[in-house]
Parts: C-alpha cells; structure tokens; sequence
C-alpha cells in the first residue's frame, strides 16, 4: 500500500446494537483489539468524539441502543479495526464473536 | 440520648440483603479520609515531582493487577476480573496521566493537587450524561483516581485493608475491589447507606453468608467506629450502640439461628418421610448445571425444575444440538441415579435477540407466542432441543417438562414430535432411553380445570404457582396496588391445586409444585394436605421444608387442609396457617432462610 493511501481516513457510520449501549465491557474490548492494530481511530457519538486508545474517552460516549456512530479510521490496518468496531458496536451482546479474518 | 462516654443509640431501617444477624465492633470505610493541600513546587522540582506521580501509578497499577491475580485467579470471577482489569486500563489512560503530568509542570503545584484537578475535569463531563448508567462509571474514575491518590499520600493501597477482622463494616457503599479484599477476612456483617438487594454487595454478603443491610442513608454518618452495632439481615435493621437488653434479645435470637441451623443439616442424609411414613419427594428448582452440587448437598431428591432459557439468551444464534447434548448429558451424570427434570424452552418470541428472530421466522410471526406454542410453531427449533434431551437421555434419568400447556391437543402434537424424533434417533443409530418421562405444566386456570384430561397424556404434571398466581387473579406480580392478590393462600388458588392433585391420584399420575410458593416451610403441610407429592424448590429451602413434612402426619396435613377449605379469603387461612405452625414450628419464624 502506497503512503497516500496509508494517509487515507475511511469513515464508516453503524447503529449500536448492544443491549446496553457502549458500556464498559464493550468499550475495554474495543479498546484491547484497536491497540494490539497499526491504526489511528476514533469514534464519535452525539455528545463526544473519542480516541479509541482511551478508555476514559470511550467510556465518554454513552451511546445507548440503536444511537448511530461514527467510525475514523487511518492506517494500514483501518480495515480490520473498523470491521471489528462495527462488528462488535452492532452486536447484542459485548462477548459476541466477531469474525475477525 | 447519649450515655456517660457520648456514646448514642441508633436504629437505622435499611432492605435486608443477606441472611443472619450479627453482633460485633464496627470498623468504618471512609472514603473521604484522604487530605492534602495544594503545594507549589519550584520549578526545579517538578520533574521529581512528575517522577512522583508517574511512580504512584505504577505502584497502584501493580496493587490491582496483584489483586486481580490473587483474589480471582485467571478464571475466577469473570465480572469482577473484567472490571479490575478495566480500571488497570484506565490508570494508563493518557486523559489522566498526561494531563496531570502536563499540570505538575504548567502550574508547578504538587502531583495530588493536580491529580485532583484533572479528576474533576473527567467527573465534570460524566456527571453532564444523561443516561444514569454511564454516569454510574463515575464511580470507577474516582476509584482509580484514589488508588493513585492513596500511593501518593503514603496510605495503604486500599480502604479495605483498615478492615479488622470480626468486625462489622460500616460503608457508604463498597466496591467490587473493596468486597473482594474482605473475602478473607472473616468479617461478621455489612451494612451500607447505599445498595438494594440485587447489588453487588448484597450478591456478594449472600454468597459468604454474610449478614447485610443495605440502604440505610445515614449509617456512615452515624457511626463513629469501634461501637457496638447489630445487623439484622432478617429484618433489615442496623443498631448502633444496642442498649442491653437489645443486645440480649439479639444474641438469643442468633443462637437458636444457629441451633437451627446445624438441626436441619442433620436433615441432609434422611428422607422426606412424613410420621405415618409416606415419603414426598423434594426437588429442586435450577439454571444451571454447576449448581448440581447444591442439589445433593442440600439432600434433595433430584431436580424438579431446570430451566433451559439461559441456552438460547445473549447470543446470535440457536444453540445446536451438540451444545445442548452436552449441558444435559453432563446434568445427568453428575445427578445419577437421581430423577432430573428438564424444561423445554420456555421464552416469549420478544425474548428472542433481532437475529435469532430473524433465524426462526422473523419477529411479527412470533409475536404474542410463548414456550410451548412457540416450539409447536416453529417445531425446527423443538426438534432440535428434544433430540438433545432424548440422547442426553441415556446418561441418567431424564423426565422432560412441557411448559404453558392450555390444551390437549398441544400434547398430542408433542408426542407426534416426540415420535418423529424417536424415529430419526433409531435410524441414526443414536441410542436413547425409549421410556422418558413426559410431564405437563400446569400454569394457567385452564389448565389446572382439565388436568384431569392433560393426566392422560403424561406421567406427571407440575404446577407452575408464579404464573398460575397471575393468571387466576389477573394480576401482574410487580403491581404495587394489588399485591393484596397476590397471596398464595387465597381460596381460588388452594382449590385450583387440589383440583389438579384429584386429577393426579385418579389418573395415577403424580402432581410437583414448583413455583416460589413450594419452597415456603409455612406452607409445606398446606400443600402435602391437598395432594402434592413432589415439592420442587431452590436448594437452599430443601432442608427447613423437609423439617416440617418430617415432623408431620400426611393424614393430619389432610384434615388440616380440609378445614381451610371452609375459610372465607386469604386472610383467615394465612392466620390459620400461622397459628398452627408457630404452634409447631416455632423457630420456623425467626433465622430461618424463607424469603
């Protein structure tokens, strides 16, 4: 992949389908996979824009069922990090398996 | 008003939270004790200072991963484990240690100062949320803020390590950390000015047999440490500074709760057989199968009731067979030879996550339609649980339970089911026991008028009282105006249960309760005089209740359960009960788990 595109935001928007919104467990799991990738990413809900390598700051978006968020991404490995963020957002559940090939 | 040495006598009404009473010295939690000023550092000093803060952090970051480890272990308590392991996340989090790392700096103020600083700004933002779940983490913040914090001005690590032994803990709340710190330190009781009876603490004091009250708004206020208090958790009182006679009145009480106590344990090994020598059976009520050591252990007779709902809860898809195989198979085997009873699916179709609907038939279709006229549906995913079961089948002795039955003709579609599937089974060569029990619930008013009818489709029939309850009084369980309806006492319901126990003796099928309203030791004469053979219950209320048919005549419980037949309402019949029972069973009135 050539630096241009490595620069490149990709931006992807997704309904939260977890039962009780962006809570703790879903936020430290997010905050464990986007980590351990090459990516810089954020998430925004109505009332804040959060860097996905803060817990503090996505535990800041109180994002309750079915509210729609918005995910940034940049960085060789924004693919997979907003396959796995939009995933496990939509998923019912925060120990949902996610397909993360 | 207060004695010679100041000291004043306080009651306190909170919720009972655990069982038992306590008598001891209080130690108090606060949270508050931790003071510091704000300090100037020259400005040569603030990269020591820096060094200060960023040292406390490693420190704190330590003691909860150390307490992660010890106190729960890789497997342990998942709930707790996942948090802890959160709060490690958060004391690294760049919001908190780079912004106050940038204060120390800018202002040139001590690294508490700024900490503090930085904590209000975080606290500012959650306490503008909205939703009062998410505003709830605050709690966490200002948790982990105080770990630091408490590194920083030279205290132990955590509140909890200042908890004494024997001691009662005294605390505005605790939290997970906190309780979890207090597993190993025989503490006699809790009481708390926040809490309800599903909270943490409350779940926790339950699980150690703690006693607790939670709820009482002042009791942090009131107390000063080193007093003595009681802790009702029966009652849900908490005395500060007890007069004598209060604490004399208390210790009798704790006493016979303890004589009563070890009494019933007695119980364990014997058999549920009344005076005249007829033997009931009491079973249990469970969810899942870890909880089959609490079955024996509590000396039941089996399981009358396993519920399968938590298989198809939480998750995306159906559980398949192979899955369901395995949770059976393992239930039975570790009950063998003991009788276990397994609950087809017993959910409404709204129960069921958007994607699961989506699988069987989409959610309009199920709409309204609830266990077994839900299964009779959508059969697929009925077949696919009772292939489990019956192949499970040969591992221990299995009695299916069909539930929400209101007609004869749904118990003829599940034999032909049950046929089919019986008939796919052989022909895979999958082995299964070909005599499995086949038992009706009987939960509505309807049903309870044909059980004589439903008899001659089963081997057994069990009475479901929480929703025969709501459906004979019309009456949701949760509506505070009407709870005078909802009493298990009532004449319509005492004469619905024996309509249904006629039904059984005649047809010779036997008739289980296993509602709430079988586990209750005041009723359990009641209901062995209208006919109930099985009492199926929690296995915590096994041995109380088996106490009482113990020490009871079937023929008595008969004659007794005729006269309340002539009682006009629930009123007369509970004052009856009452009388003869605290006549009999007296000690069955105090410091006896029946709530």
């Amino acid at each position: 992949m050539g630096g241009g595109v490595r620069d490149e935001w990709f931006v992807q928007e997704v309904t939260v389908g977890q039962k009780v919104g962006t809570h703790l467990r879903v936020v430290k799991r997010i905050l464990e996979r986007v980590s351990s990738l090459d990516v810089e990413m954020s998430i925004s809900s109505e009332r804040h824009r959060a860097d996905a390598r803060s817990l503090l700051d996505l535990m800041q978006l109180a994002a309750a069922t079915g509210d729609r968020v918005r995910l940034e991404a940049r960085g060789a490995q924004a693919d997979e990090a907003l396959a796995f963020v939009a995933a496990l957002l939509a998923a019912p559940s925060w120990d949902a398996e996610i397909d993360d090939a | 008003m207060p004695d010679r040495l100041g000291r004043v006598r306080a009651a306190l009404q909170g919720i009972a939270a655990s069982h038992g009473i306590a008598i001891g010295r209080v130690v108090v939690l606060r949270r508050a004790e931790l003071s510091y000023d704000r300090v100037e550092i020259p400005f040569d000093r603030t990269e020591d200072e820096v060094a200060r803060f960023l040292a406390a952090v490693e420190t704190a970051g330590q003691q909860l991963a150390q307490l992660r480890e010890r106190v729960f272990g890789q497997d342990g308590d998942a709930e707790h484990y996942h948090i802890l392991e959160a709060y490690e996340l958060m004391l690294r989090d760049e919001n908190l240690t780079a912004s106050t790392a940038h204060r120390i700096r800018e202002e040139q103020i001590n690294a508490e100062w700024a900490l503090e600083v930085t904590l209000d700004d975080i606290r500012g933002i959650f306490q503008r949320l909205e939703d009062e779940v998410f505003r709830e983490r605050l709690s966490d913040v200002d948790f982990v803020g105080e770990r630091i914090l408490r590194n920083l001005v030279g205290r132990s690590a955590f509140a909890a390590d200042d908890v004494l032994p024997h001691h009662i803990v005294v605390a505005h709340a605790l939290s997970p950390v906190d309780t979890a710190q207090m597993l190993h330190r025989n503490i006699l009781g809790l009481a708390t000015d926040e809490g309800s009876r599903t909270s943490h603490t409350a779940i926790v004091a339950r699980a150690l047999q703690i006693p607790a009250v939670v709820a009482l708004r002042h009791v942090v206020e009131k107390a000063r440490g080193g007093e003595l208090a009681i802790v009702d958790g029966e009652e849900g009182i908490c005395i500060l500074n007890p007069t004598q006679a209060e604490i004399e009145l208390y210790r009798g009480r704790q006493e016979r709760a303890v004589i009563y106590t070890e009494k019933l344990r007695q119980n364990v090994e014997l058999p549920a057989t009344t005076t005249d020598d007829v033997t009931i059976r009491l079973s249990t009520n469970i969810d899942f199968r870890e909880e089959a050591e609490a079955v024996t252990a509590n000396g039941a007779d089996g399981v009358g009731l396993f519920r399968t709902e938590f298989l198809y809860l939480g998750r995306n898809d159906l559980p398949r067979e192979e899955e369901q195989l395995r949770c059976y198979r393992e239930l039975l085997q570790r009950l063998h030879p003991l009788p276990v009873t397994i609950r087809t699916l017993d959910l409404g179709g709204d129960k069921f996550s958007s994607v699961q609907a989506e699988l069987i038939g989409g959610v309009g279709e199920l709409a309204g339609l609830r266990a077994i006229r839900l299964c009779l549906r959508r059969p697929e995913v009925f077949r696919v649980q009772l292939r489990a079961l019956l192949r499970a089948s040969v591992h221990g002795r299995l009695r299916i339970l069909v539930p929400f039955v209101t007609c004869v003709s749904e118990l003829v579609r599940v034999h032909e089911v049950l046929d089919e599937v019986k008939a796919e089974l052989r022909s895979e060569g999958h082995p299964f026991d070909p005599d499995v029990e086949l038992g009706a619930m009987v939960e509505t008013p309807a049903a309870a008028q044909i059980a004589d009818l439903l008899a001659n489709y089963v081997s057994f029939l069990s009475i479901g009282t929480n929703d025969l309850i709501q459906y004979t009084f019309a009456v949701a369980r949760d509506n505070p105006n009407l709870t005078y309806l909802y009493h298990p006492l009532h004449p319509a319901l005492l004469r619905l249960v024996r309509t249904v126990a006629t039904a059984g003796v005649a047809a010779g099928v036997e008739v289980a309760m296993c509602g709430e309203m079988a586990g209750e030791p005041l009723f359990a004469r009641v209901l062995l005089g209208l006919g109930l053979t099985e009492l199926s219950m929690v296995p915590s209320a096994v041995p109380a209740v088996k106490e009482v048919v113990r020490r009871s005549a079937l023929s008595d419980c008969e004659a007794f359960a005729n006269e309340l037949m002539h009682l006009p309402s629930y009123i007369e019949v509970e004052r009856e009960v009452l009388t003869v029972m605290k006549a009999d069973f007296p000690e069955l009135l105090e410091g006896l788990p029946n709530s």
